[in-house]
């Protein structure tokens, strides 16, 4: 009869502790910023103009992606990124570039024996006008490119227009909120100091979504090719696509 | 009988002391240069006046105590500084706050912003949406990222003889408010975006004997759909300088308005009188589309508009854009002083009586490619000699609801 007693007793308080944890009530996500978040995601954009120059690395958030990386660094001051891409998971660049808006300045691993079977002197880049369309490189660089803007967002209508924190999130071991526009596709991780360190994205011409991530200050200077080592597409577009990566 | 008086006593000293409320009266509160601001605000009572000594303090404070007046010492010495790193020198949300005789500068949002709907992290409060009696005043806004001094969802108020320089966007920024009740007077806005800016601000909104000059352009009215209560209309526009908007040393966040003194972009039941717009290099007073918006009911009488939009554009237009012609929608043009309009004789074919609905047609602004903009962070901070308020000591009253000032001795202001 007194072992009943107590273990009625002890079922009654593991029944009360599990409702307890069941009722306890978690944050629903995602929810509308607040006006301290809308702050934070109202100058990440600008933020990105007073740094130096970062390191970044895409990887695909899905198995069909699970060869593709591409590493880099980019300027928002000067609106220049370098950017390198593998392919099949060799470790190897497969793909190299430096561009800007405008123009990209490419090499690939061959290019230059390429050069040499087509009586060229062997120079370091080929240079072409950036078509996100066709070139996933240029998808990459322009959407990074892109991530910076001269003015900060009014935080006040970022939060009336119903901009969401989508919760929490380490990258490379920084806690960091995540933010998205309404509607919008792009999730971006920040500290609280509006440093942006991440960012996931469906780029055009991908079907898989991608994660970027940023990191500290490289001390890193992009700069375009000089001039002299840097063949037009034209000088070599009757052999440079054969052996070009498509990318 | 005696048992009953004492018992009488008794009774009357115990309500008298259980209704008794405790009111304090407004007290002056001291804050030394360099103490938190935001600590003396959270001990204050409503209706107490926060001096500020001479000196530097932080920003990024928070005002949910209604009715204090914050008020610096020394207008130009009594400096909030952002040092571009804290995003407001002051959100205030709370009714019948006032802000006077101090700077604030180099902040990466605003100034100062009344913001209705406000919502408190640690307190987990709201404000209500539209906040009630704001007043600044003697204020200097320098150097901040967006605006000034912003108004949001906020109505009767008063913002006036302030000075306002280098800030992004505007000097200063009305959102939001139908009816904003509320006068803007005695300004001075100059090397901003813009000088005055009004999003869906409408009705009970004067605008009156400011100085809106070397801006990149000066007053700009607009309906739009990023912010409610669109669309924007009703508002008064008098006595004002709005001249030489084309200044490329001035910071912006939307480029392309350079060169405008006046805009009204999709507004309607604007009134723009007597206002002296020169040397705009675009356009004197023009009225415009803004997306889907298209501009009704308009009058602009009395203005004098000259020397300006050459060789690029018009002392006056009437414009929508990728369209040759316009039609009146009510909007007319009557007694102003001008010598070049976007319509052939716009006074005559839209008189502000009799007009015909038109179409008439507009001629175009010839392309003008608008100068790049420093980052307002790049432009150095000056040490002003701006006029401070009178009696810094006296613990002012509540701040009052706004009634419509008589603006009718208001004449067409002289050139600097």
């Amino acid at each position: 009869m007194q072992n009943k007693k107590v273990s009625f007793i002890f079922l009654i308080i593991v029944l009360i502790t599990l409702f307890g944890c069941s009722t306890q009530k978690s944050e629903k996500l995602p929810r509308n910023v607040n006006s301290k978040q809308a702050q934070i995601f109202s100058q990440i954009l600008r933020n990105n103009l007073s740094r130096e120059t970062t390191k970044f690395q895409v990887t695909a958030l899905s198995t069909k992606g699970a060869n593709f990386a591409s590493e880099g660094y980019v300027n928002w001051k000067n609106g220049l990124v370098s950017n390198s891409v593998s392919l099949n998971g060799s470790g190897r660049a497969d793909l190299n570039a430096i561009s800007n808006k405008d123009l990209v300045y490419e090499n690939y691993f061959g290019l230059d024996t390429l050069m040499k079977k087509n009586n060229l002197t062997p120079k370091k880049w080929v240079s072409r006008t950036i078509d996100k369309s066709i070139y996933g490189i240029d998808s990459i660089s322009q959407f990074i490119l892109s991530l910076v803007s001269t003015t900060a967002e009014n935080p006040l209508l970022l939060k009336q227009d119903g901009a969401q924190y989508l919760g929490q999130r380490k990258i490379n071991g920084d806690v960091t909120s995540m933010f998205r526009k309404k509607g919008g596709d792009i999730v971006y991780y920040t500290k609280n100091d509006s440093t942006l360190l991440g960012v996931r994205v469906t780029l055009k011409g991908f079907t898989t979504p991608m994660l970027i991530t940023f990191s500290s200050s490289a001390n890193i200077t992009i700069e375009v090719p000089n001039e002299n080592d840097v063949y037009s597409i034209d000088d070599v577009s009757k052999f440079y696509f054969q052996n070009r990566p498509k990318f | 009988m005696k048992k009953i008086f004492i018992i009488s006593v008794c009774l009357i000293f115990v309500i008298s002391c259980s209704s008794e409320k405790k009111v304090s009266l407004p007290k002056r509160i001291s804050v030394k240069a360099g103490a938190s601001i935001q600590k003396a605000i959270d001990k204050a009572s409503p209706g107490d006046l926060i001096i500020l000594e001479t000196g530097t303090y932080n920003g990024d404070v928070v005002v949910s105590t209604n009715d204090l007046t914050i008020r610096g010492k020394d207008r130009n010495n009594t400096i909030i500084d952002g040092k571009y790193k804290q995003d407001n020198g002051f959100i205030i949300a709370a009714n019948g706050v006032r802000i006077e005789n101090l700077t604030v500068q180099k902040f990466r949002t605003n100034g100062i912003l009344f913001q209705g709907g406000y919502e408190s992290d640690t307190t987990n409060t709201s404000t209500p949406d539209v906040l009630d009696r704001y007043k600044v005043q003697y204020v200097n806004a320098l150097n901040n990222g967006l605006y000034g001094i912003y108004a949001f969802s906020s109505k009767n108020g008063v913002i006036a003889n302030t000075y306002t320089k280098a800030n992004a966007d505007a000097g200063i920024y009305i959102g939001q408010c139908k009816p904003c009740n509320a006068l803007v007077t005695g300004n001075i806005a100059e090397d901003n975006g813009l000088g005055f800016q009004g999003a869906n601000a409408s009705k009970e909104l004067y605008i009156f004997t400011n100085n809106f000059s070397n801006n990149r352009a000066g007053i700009h009215l607009l309906s739009e759909t990023k912010e409610t209560k669109s669309p924007q209309e009703g508002v008064v526009v008098k006595g004002n300088l709005a001249s030489k908007n084309n200044n490329d040393s001035a910071p912006t966040t939307t480029p392309d308005l350079y060169g405008f003194g006046i805009v009204i972009a999709g507004g309607n039941d604007n009134i723009v009188e007597n206002n002296r717009t020169e040397e705009n290099i675009q356009v004197g007073i023009a009225l415009v589309e803004n997306n889907a918006f298209l501009p009704s009911n308009n009058s602009f009488k009395g203005n004098f508009s000259r020397n300006n939009g050459s060789p690029f554009g018009f002392d006056l237009a009437y414009l929508i854009s990728g369209r040759p012609d316009v039609m009146s929608l009510g909007n007319c043009f009557e007694n102003n002083s001008y010598s070049s309009s976007s319509i052939d004789k716009i006074q005559t074919v839209l008189p502000c009586t009799g007009a015909a609905p038109g179409p008439f047609k507009s001629q175009p602004l010839k392309n003008f490619k608008v100068p790049d903009a420093p980052s307002y962070d790049s432009i150095s901070v000056e040490t002003l000699k701006q006029e401070n308020i009178k009696k810094i000591n006296s613990i002012p009253g509540k701040l009052k609801k706004i009634s419509k000032p008589d603006l009718s001795q208001i004449g067409v202001p002289s050139a600097e």
